[in-house]
């Protein structure tokens, strides 16, 4: 059963640096890029379980801080030469009154 | 007010001096340039073009007048420089005009040597040196006159054939049994000898000339030689090589060798005065080509602006005949003795000559004669020391690859030079295309320089626009990152250049591929702009890997280390209880003695750096940051050790607290051995300290890793200042020149180890990069708040709550990291 999940307020949210959420065992790292434009993936990498909320983003996209493993943040999907490999899960996002909502299951 | 410079000579050297201060800063120097000619600037190696008529004399002007007064020079022309007074520091001029100068330049180039015959003092008899020298001839010839040219050189040669090709009949004498004597064996004297008499000169070998007849109008008749034998002619052109003039540098007191001696800095013996070009000496070696004289020109102008620069060495040179339709190449050592052997190929049937020298296995000199499109190949060889071993020596002759020329400047290194009078390599060439959008020749040269000194190169020039235009998939091996085609010195110039910022305004501005650039530039981008601009960049946050963000080491499972700071490897019970406390309390499930000499603790989880800094209330050791004393390794030194002869920790603690937490383009690794029993293991580090009795012997560019490299002694020092002074001025010179990234092994291997040490052994320049450290060490300081980097950190809530937060949606709560 999806719930929605209240993460913090939208202003509290770092610009462009990853949000680390705990949530068992499927944790989530949250990047907001600009008011309107926050996503929610997977927490560990595919590749080596680097935590990706502690990479840098560039574009739509995290480095892993491990070994720069590129991954999407509109699909989770790897990028560049690891393109086609395993990715991570996304979670739709809900912004409502300047908070930040997150749909898990 | 502007300190005064006077430059006397205004010729290739001393303009092209001139040039390159206003480049680096116009505002620092008012200039005076003295010139005893009655024209401005010019490009004196293409005078035998204008007298070939190839060109004009308007066309070989480098710097026309308007050059000098847009610039606010003051030129003092047609009124030679008679007298230097060195401790008034004033200079006098032949019509007895007085000109201060608070720094000196003298470039005051050479003079042709004339043959001390009988008749050498008649009207008729020049050297060719001079715009009025040539035009003479030029007028000469056009009567048909029939005229001597004494000297069978490289420009004597090119004057002769200029003369003929203007109508004149003329014979060339040489003392020597064949042609370019010093530059080509017999066999390829002899060639080129047919080649000229079949275009109409007429030689002279192995001929002493005794005098120089003259007539009743003091004008030439007629010459003879020592063996009796007379030459009708009118005209005698002298070309027997040139000698520095050095007559007011002697008269001023300066010490004078055959030339003005200089260090490798330009300094003559007066630390006001500089020399540069054919009038000094370096190491008892002469000037006599514009490539070192340009080298050496762009050295004094960084000294005097107080830019940084490597050192002088004499430029390794070919010499080529400008002449149409002759091909020749001689370079490097072409005389055969004990050592050196030859490799030899002649082809008969297409006039072809080659020949190869090589000593200890290494090729160190080529003749090439009829096909020289090998010339550049050998020559590299030469340049790198090539080993011929691999080639089978015959094998060495024929021709790579089917001699496609496109594909020689293809795999040619960027660092190559094409323009060897201006020193500019393929790199800046390709550089100065792609940035500046050239298509042209005339637009490189604009841009680099090259191509518009002597000029043999435009055609590769031309080649290798049409190789990158043409196309685009050519890889630039030093681009910063796939977001770019530049290298690192085109963009560190352009954001030096353009003043820019911050990392957005240089991806504009420099047309990236991405719009926020990738894990490789972003670092690079911040670290340069703060590196360029340390008081007025803002540290971007974002643009930090991990590690510099959280100020912590990140490890495999996501978790940091905590390092603190044990300066010299010094600890006390007070901090061991510390570290003790806090590993007790947040259950550290690693604690290490690292190589560094100091505690780690490992296994920390990211929402609780900040408790465990706050509780430790220590200096960070910075183990996560490329900073420049992360890591000072020591012995216990001579206040316990029997052995010791200086306090290795102590001066270990000194350097760190000294220049702790300055950015550097990669970690810098430091040891301080108390004794030559190197306990420490300090020639491996990238500056090492070994001490000995009544001193330190510095050492740089060691490393330890992936390439094990042993570090080269930079300088024996006396005094732990002297130690500051050295390490600082060396860590600043490897923050201007390395690419982010690369730790000083590199950096030094590809500068060349011997540049280096001079560089930092030269007292101005070691000033000057200690000025800019001090400044970046400030503005450090400021970022921090004097504060040591996690105690600035905790009073920063804002970007506190931004890294540490980490929130837990299992229970709906919120867990703040402070």
């Amino acid at each position: 059963m999806t719930r929605k999940a209240y993460i913090a307020d939208m202003a509290d949210i770092p610009l462009k640096m990853g949000l680390e959420v705990q949530n068992g065992t499927q944790p989530m790292a949250i990047f907001k890029l600009s008011d309107t434009e926050v996503y929610a993936i997977g927490n560990i990498c595919p590749h080596r379980q680097g935590p990706l909320a502690a990479g840098m983003v560039t574009g739509k996209a995290v480095i892993c801080p491990l070994h720069s493993w590129q991954i999407s943040l509109l699909n989770g999907e790897p990028l560049l030469e690891n393109a086609g490999k395993a990715g991570v899960p996304t979670y739709e996002t809900v912004i409502e009154a300047g908070k930040l909502y997150v749909m898990v299951d | 007010m502007a300190e005064k410079l006077v430059v006397i000579g205004n010729g290739m050297a001393g303009v092209r001096a001139v040039d390159n201060i206003l480049r680096a800063n116009p505002d620092l120097f008012e200039i005076t340039v003295i010139g005893a000619e009655n024209y401005p600037g010019y490009n004196r190696i293409l005078l035998s073009e204008v007298l070939e008529k190839e060109m004009d004399w308007p066309d070989i002007i480098t710097n026309d007048y308007d050059w000098y007064t847009d610039n606010q020079i003051n030129l003092v022309n047609d009124d030679p420089a008679t007298g230097i007074d060195p401790v008034k520091q004033v200079v006098t001029t032949g019509s007895g005009a007085h000109f201060d100068y608070d720094k000196l330049i003298l470039a005051t180039g050479s003079m042709p040597f004339i043959l001390p015959v009988p008749g050498h003092d008649l009207k008729n008899v020049v050297a060719f040196r001079s715009i009025e020298d040539g035009k003479y001839m030029q007028q000469m010839a056009a009567t048909g006159a029939n005229i001597a040219v004494i000297g069978g050189g490289l420009l004597g040669l090119e004057a002769a054939v200029g003369l003929v090709d203007q109508g004149a009949t003329v014979s060339v004498i040489e003392l020597a049994p064949w042609l370019m004597a010093t530059q080509l064996d017999e066999t390829a004297g002899k060639m080129l000898q047919r080649d000229l008499e079949a275009r109409g000169l007429k030689f002279y070998l192995g001929k002493r000339t005794k005098s120089i007849l003259g007539d009743d109008n003091g004008q030439v008749a007629g010459l003879v030689f020592d063996d009796g034998q007379q030459l009708d002619v009118t005209m005698v052109v002298m070309s027997l090589g040139i000698r520095p003039e050095t007559t007011l540098a002697k008269a001023a007191g300066l010490n004078v060798a055959r030339g003005i001696t200089v260090d490798s800095f330009m300094r003559t013996s007066d630390d006001n005065i500089f020399a540069i070009g054919e009038c000094t000496e370096f190491e008892d070696q002469l000037v006599g080509t514009v490539a070192p004289s340009y080298a050496q020109a762009k050295i004094v102008a960084d000294v005097l602006c107080g830019e940084p620069t490597q050192p002088f060495s004499p430029v390794l040179e070919t010499i080529e005949l400008k002449v149409p339709g002759i091909d020749l190449i001689s370079a490097g050592q072409i005389k055969e003795d004990g050592d050196v052997r030859s490799i030899i190929a002649q082809d008969g049937v297409n006039h072809a000559y080659k020949r190869i020298f090589v000593k200890d296995g290494v090729v160190c000199g080529e003749i090439l004669y009829g096909d020289v499109s090998d010339g550049n190949r050998y020559f590299s060889m030469i340049k790198r020391q090539d080993e011929i071993a691999q080639y089978q020596a015959t094998g060495l002759l024929l021709t790579e690859g089917g001699g496609d020329s496109t594909e020689d400047l293809a795999s040619m290194p960027l660092d190559e030079i094409i323009c060897g009078c201006n020193g500019v390599s393929k790199g800046t060439i390709l550089d100065a295309i792609r940035e500046e959008q050239l298509t042209s020749v005339a637009g490189v040269g604009k841009a680099t320089r090259a191509g518009t000194s002597c000029g043999k190169c435009k055609p590769t020039i031309e080649a290798l626009l049409q190789l990158e235009l043409g196309d685009k998939a050519q890889a630039m091996t030093e681009t910063m990152c796939p977001c770019t085609d530049l290298g690192y010195d085109a963009i560190i110039t352009a954001i030096k250049t353009n003043h820019w910022l911050t990392s957005a305004a240089v991806r504009r501005g420099l047309n990236w591929r991405t719009e926020e650039g990738c894990d490789k530039c972003r670092p690079a981008l911040n670290y340069y702009l703060n590196m360029l601009f340390p008081t007025e960049h803002q540290e971007e946050i974002t643009a930090r890997w991990a590690n510099e963000r959280y100020l912590a080491n990140i490890q495999k499972d996501g978790t940091f280390s905590v390092i603190p700071r044990m300066a010299g490897g010094k600890t006390s019970p007070e901090q061991l209880i510390k570290i003790a406390k806090v590993a007790e309390k947040f259950h550290v499930p690693m604690i290490k003695v690292v190589n560094a000499q100091r505690i780690g603790l490992y296994g920390i989880r990211k929402a609780d750096l900040p408790k465990v800094w706050h509780d430790l209330d220590m200096d960070s050791g910075e183990a996560y940051e490329k900073t420049a004393t992360r890591e000072v390794k020591a012995c216990v030194g001579k206040n316990w050790c029997r052995f010791g002869t200086i306090d290795s920790a102590g001066l270990a603690e000194l350097i760190d607290r000294n220049y702790v937490g300055i950015d550097t383009p990669h970690k810098v690794k430091l040891g301080v051995a108390g004794c030559p029993r190197n306990c420490a293991e300090v020639l491996t580090k990238d500056f090492g300290v070994i001490g000995i009795e009544g001193g330190y012997q510095l050492y740089i560019g060691g490393n330890n890793g992936t390439q094990v490299v042993e570090a080269s002694l930079l300088t024996t020092v006396k005094t732990e200042d002297e130690v500051l002074t050295y390490f600082g001025a060396y860590l600043q010179w490897y923050r201007e020149h390395a690419h982010y990234g690369q730790r000083t092994f590199k950096v030094v291997q590809n500068t060349g180890v011997e540049n280096v040490i001079a560089m930092l052994k030269d007292d101005s320049q070691r000033d000057a990069y200690l000025e800019r450290l001090a400044i970046a060490k400030a503005a450090y300081q400021d970022y921090r708040h004097g504060l040591a980097p996690w105690q600035a950190r905790l009073q920063d809530e804002e970007n506190l709550k931004a890294l540490y937060t980490v929130v837990d949606i299992t229970g709906q709560t919120v867990k703040e990291g402070v």
